[in-house]
């Protein structure tokens, strides 16, 4: 999961409405992006370094503890 | 920024041309789903040949002005202006046009971005542009 910001800015005559993703890597912007697709026809699309970038990986990690009480094993 | 997207606006629901009229504050009239549409009228209350599903009527424009209507094209799928070339040149109704196009957008993209449970916040600039910031997870 990612966080991400789209700033849509439409023109004062509502002719025309950009779309900007940010803060984030991957191709998953595009299904944000793809929000703009009922307001009319794409006229013109670009992707940016960010796009082609791996979407972040969470990595978990797990400590393993061993309690002895008393004897020897 | 990952992606960049430039859209032209294009009339394709009727819901959400519903609420940009309501939102230009422009009383309409709409032709309901089935029905004929009305036919719009000129400044000498002449009956024109077009027809509209959504109609401002004169009265409500300046004076000399005609009905302006939305049109809906079976074939592109989407409602067309009908707009008489006088009031093509009214800055009012031009000023009404734009009002309803720029509502539009905002209303069909705050409403995708609802959907999807995402944050949207309008910020109305000083030169009439209409910024909306969507946050969220995805």
């Amino acid at each position: 999961m990612q966080d991400f910001t789209l700033t849509i800015t439409i023109s004062a005559d509502g002719e025309e409405v950009v779309g900007e993703v940010s803060g984030m890597k991957g191709k998953k912007c595009s299904d944000v992006a793809a929000l703009l697709d009922q307001v009319g026809d794409e006229l013109e699309h670009r992707h940016t370094d960010d796009y082609s970038a791996n979407e972040p990986v969470s990595i978990g990690t797990t400590t393993k503890h061993t309690l002895t009480i008393g004897g020897t094993l | 920024m990952s992606k960049y997207r430039k859209m032209a606006t294009k009339f394709t629901s009727r819901v959400f041309l519903r609420a940009a009229l309501k939102a230009a504050g422009v009383p309409f009239e709409e032709t309901l789903p089935g029905k004929a549409e009305k036919h719009l009228y000129g400044y000498q209350d002449k009956q024109r040949s077009e027809t509209a599903t959504f109609i401002v009527r004169r009265e409500h424009l300046t004076v000399g002005s005609n009905d302006l209507g939305f049109h809906w094209d079976p074939d592109s799928r989407c409602f067309t202006e009908i707009v008489s070339n006088y009031d093509s040149n009214v800055r009012e109704v031009t000023r009404l046009r734009q009002t309803v196009k720029r509502e539009y957008a905002v209303s069909t993209a705050t409403s995708a971005a609802k959907a999807k449970g995402y944050n949207v916040v309008r910020v109305n600039g000083a030169n009439g542009t209409v910024q909306l910031k969507v946050t969220g997870r995805i």
